[in-house]
C-alpha cells in the first residue's frame, strides 16, 4: 500500500487585503509502524484572527505541530486497536471502551502540550494588554491518524472532515457540534477534552481530507465540498499524478479564497495510490452525475425566479403611481424585483458555466 | 481542468438576514416617532449596502421588514439585498398587534420562505421597535417563535420607544423577546426616552449588528461572543447619553418591568 498525503495552507484574500498574516496551519507526516507498514497523520488548525486572538497564527501552528507529534508518539497503540468497524463519539458523550479512553488520553495530552507551549511563548514575549494570555492564541483543531487497520479523526471547532467510502462516495462522518454554527466556533483557548468529537474504526475509508472553514465556506454545502472539490481532487491523482495535484491545489486554493470565502484556506488529505486508481472511474461518474443534478436544480431555480419576476412585473403594471399608497408599494416591488433580477442573472451565469463544463468533460474524454 | 474550474457558483457568499419589526400603531404618530423611523431607514440601507459590499468575507446582507398595527404586514414580498433596497415611508395607525408580528416573523424564518436559499446563512438579526403595551396574545406567539431554530440563533435587539412606568406590559414583552437563547451573550434592550435620539440609535444598532454579524468567524470565547460584542458596542455608544437607557436585566437585578 503506497500512502499519498499532502497538506497546505494559504493566506485568505481578505487577510491579504488588510495586511494580516495567514492564521491557518496544516501538516501531514508519513510514519513507519512496528509491523513494517506505514501510517499517516494529518492536522489542520484555523486561528480565530480577531483582535483578542492576536497570536492565533502562532496558536494554530503550535496546535498542528503538537497534534502531529502526539499522534506520531501513539502510533503503535493506535495501530494495534481492536475495535468495531466504525464508531462515532459526540461532544460530551461518555468514553465507553478502551479505544475511546485512549483517544481521550491523546487529546488531553495535545491540549496540555499546546497550553504549555502557549505559556512558554507568553513568557518569552508577554502580551502588552491585560487580556487572559491563552485567549490570544485561540484556534480550532482537526487531527487524523490512518493506517491499514485503524483510523481516527477528531475535531474541536469549525472546519470539516470529508471522507470517501470504499465506493468513492463522499461522506462527513465527524458529528456536528451545534455550538459551531453561523460564525461562532469552539476553541482550543476556551474548551476542554470533552468538547472534542471524533470517529474511529477498523474499516478504513478510501480517502480522508481535513480542511478549515475557509475551504468549507467556499461551498454552499458540505455535499458540494465533497462532490465539487474532494471527489475531483482524488480523481485527479490517477489521471495526472500527485505532483500535478499539489500544483493544482497551490493554484486553486488561493483562488477559491479570492472568489468565495475570502478567508484563510488550509487542508490536509490522505489516500493511497491503489485507492486512487481503483476509484477513478467511480469518482468521475459521481462528479458528472452531481453536475448534471446541479444543472437541473439551477434550471428549476431559474424557472421559479423567472416566474416570480413575471408575477411582480404584472403586479407593477396594475399600480397607479399617482396614488400615494401605490407609489410606496411600487418602490417596494421594484426593490424586490431588483434582487430577483440579480439572482436570475447569477443563475443564468451558473447554468452556462455548468453546461460548458459538462460538455468539456465529455470532449476531454 | 483545475480544481478551481469545478465551481459552478460564481459567488457562494453567505447571507445575513436582518429582520425589522416596526410598530406602526397609532401612538407612533406622537412625538414624531414614525417620522424618525422613516428618516432612519434610508440611511440604514446606505450603511448596510456599504457593509455588505466591503465585507464580502462571508456576509451579503438581506433586509426584511414587518410592520404591525391592527395587523402585521410584510412590507417587501421577499428579503431584499441591501444594494437593491429602497425605503418607502410607512404610516402609523391602529392597535399594537405584536402577536401578529411574531407569527409573521416565525413564518418567514423557514427554508421555504424568508430563509429560502439553499444554504449558507449567517446568524440572522431581529430588531424590534415599539412604543406601547402590546395587545393580548403576544406571549403564545412568542413562545412558538422561540421554538424556531433561526429565531433561537438570531441576534435579538429590542428598542423601547419612550418606555415609562405605565408601559409594564411592553417592558415585559421586550424582555421576553430579547432573551438571547442560542445566540448567547447578554440581552440587548435599549430604552429611548429622548425621542430625538431614536434615529441615531436605530442607525447605530443596525450598523453594529450587521457589521459584527456578517464577519467571518468571531470566536471571541466560543458561543455568544458576537452577541456580547454587540451589547458592549451599544453600551459604549449610548450608556452615558441622556435620553438613552440600557436597563440592567440579567443576574440578580430586579426585572425591568
Amino acid at each position: 500500500m503506497k500512502h499519498l498525503s499532502h497538506s497546505s495552507y494559504y493566506c485568505g484574500a481578505s487577510h491579504k487585503a488588510d495586511g494580516r498574516e495567514v492564521q491557518d496551519y496544516a501538516g501531514s507526516l508519513v510514519i513507519p509502524l512496528d509491523d513494517g507498514t506505514e501510517a499517516v497523520v494529518l492536522s489542520v488548525s484555523d486561528g480565530h484572527g480577531s483582535k483578542q486572538h492576536c497570536r492565533s497564527a502562532s496558536g494554530s501552528r503550535m496546535a498542528v505541530e503538537t497534534c502531529l507529534e502526539v499522534l506520531s508518539a501513539y502510533r503503535s497503540q493506535l495501530n494495534e486497536q481492536e475495535c468495531d468497524a466504525f464508531s462515532i463519539h459526540g461532544v460530551g458523550e461518555d468514553y465507553c471502551n478502551d479505544t475511546e479512553k485512549l483517544v481521550r488520553e491523546i487529546i488531553a495530552l495535545i491540549m496540555a502540550k499546546w497550553s504549555r507551549r502557549v505559556l512558554e511563548h507568553l513568557k518569552e514575549s508577554p502580551l502588552k494588554s491585560l487580556m487572559p494570555g491563552a485567549r490570544a492564541y485561540g484556534c480550532t483543531l482537526l487531527g487524523a491518524f490512518v493506517s491499514e487497520r485503524f483510523w481516527l479523526v477528531f475535531q474541536l471547532g469549525d472546519g470539516a472532515c470529508a471522507c470517501l467510502d470504499r465506493n468513492g462516495k463522499p461522506c462527513f462522518p465527524v458529528p456536528d457540534d451545534e455550538r459551531c454554527c453561523c460564525n461562532v466556533t469552539t476553541s482550543m483557548c476556551s474548551q476542554g477534552v470533552d468538547d472534542f468529537r471524533f470517529v474511529y474504526g477498523s474499516k478504513v475509508p478510501a480517502a480522508v481530507m481535513l480542511c478549515s472553514d475557509g475551504v468549507e465556506n467556499s461551498f454552499l454545502s458540505r455535499e458540494k465540498l465533497g462532490t465539487e472539490f474532494f471527489v475531483p481532487l482524488i480523481a485527479e491523482i490517477d489521471s495526472k499524478g500527485m505532483a500535478a495535484v499539489k500544483a493544482d491545489i497551490a493554484e486553486s486554493l488561493p483562488l477559491i479564497s479570492e472568489r468565495y470565502s475570502r478567508d484563510d484556506v488550509s487542508l490536509a488529505f490522505w489516500t493511497t495510490e491503489e485507492n486512487a486508481a481503483r476509484l477513478a472511474p467511480a469518482l468521475e461518474a459521481i462528479h458528472v452525475t452531481c453536475r448534471k443534478m446541479e444543472l437541473q436544480r439551477l434550471k428549476a431555480d431559474l424557472d421559479y425566479c423567472t416566474g416570480d419576476i413575471n408575477r411582480i412585473e404584472a403586479d407593477i403594471a396594475d399600480f397607479n403611481d399617482e396614488d400615494e399608497n401605490d407609489a410606496a408599494e411600487l418602490i417596494r416591488k421594484h426593490s424586490v424585483l431588483a434582487t430577483l433580477r440579480r439572482q436570475e442573472r447569477e443563475l443564468r451565469e451558473d447554468i452556462e458555466y455548468l453546461e460548458t463544463a459538462i460538455q468539456n468533460f465529455y470532449y476531454e474524454d | 481542468m483545475a480544481l478551481i474550474d469545478n465551481r459552478p457558483r460564481r459567488c457562494s457568499c453567505r447571507r445575513m438576514n436582518m429582520f425589522y419589526l416596526i410598530d406602526t400603531s397609532g401612538s407612533m404618530n406622537y412625538n414624531g416617532c414614525i417620522d424618525s423611523v422613516n428618516a432612519a431607514m434610508p440611511e440604514i440601507v446606505d450603511i448596510l449596502t456599504d457593509i455588505s459590499s466591503s465585507n464580502r468575507d462571508q456576509g451579503e446582507i438581506y433586509l426584511s421588514c414587518i410592520t404591525f398595527g391592527n395587523d402585521a404586514r410584510m412590507l417587501y414580498d421577499r428579503p431584499v439585498a441591501a444594494p437593491d433596497f429602497r425605503w418607502a415611508n410607512v404610516r402609523a395607525g391602529g392597535l399594537t398587534n405584536l402577536e401578529a408580528a411574531f407569527r409573521m416573523l416565525e413564518s418567514q424564518m423557514h427554508r421555504s420562505s424568508g430563509l429560502n436559499s439553499e444554504d449558507g446563512h449567517l446568524r440572522p438579526a431581529v430588531i424590534l421597535m415599539t412604543d406601547g403595551d402590546p395587545d393580548d396574545g403576544w406571549e403564545s406567539a412568542l413562545e412558538k417563535l422561540q421554538q424556531n431554530r433561526w429565531f433561537r440563533e438570531a441576534y435579538k435587539i429590542a428598542i423601547a420607544i419612550g418606555a415609562n412606568a405605565g408601559t409594564k406590559m411592553m417592558k415585559r414583552a421586550l424582555t421576553k423577546f430579547a432573551e438571547p437563547l442560542d445566540a448567547g451573550g447578554p440581552m440587548t434592550i435599549i430604552n429611548i426616552s429622548d425621542l430625538t435620539r431614536l434615529h441615531e440609535v436605530v442607525r447605530f444598532v443596525s450598523s453594529t449588528v450587521s457589521r459584527l454579524g456578517s464577519q467571518s468567524t468571531g470566536a471571541a470565547r466560543g458561543v455568544g461572543s458576537v452577541g456580547e460584542e454587540i451589547n458592549n458596542a451599544v453600551r459604549r455608544e449610548f450608556n452615558p447619553v441622556d435620553g438613552v437607557d440600557i436597563p440592567p436585566i440579567s443576574g440578580d437585578d430586579r426585572p425591568w418591568w
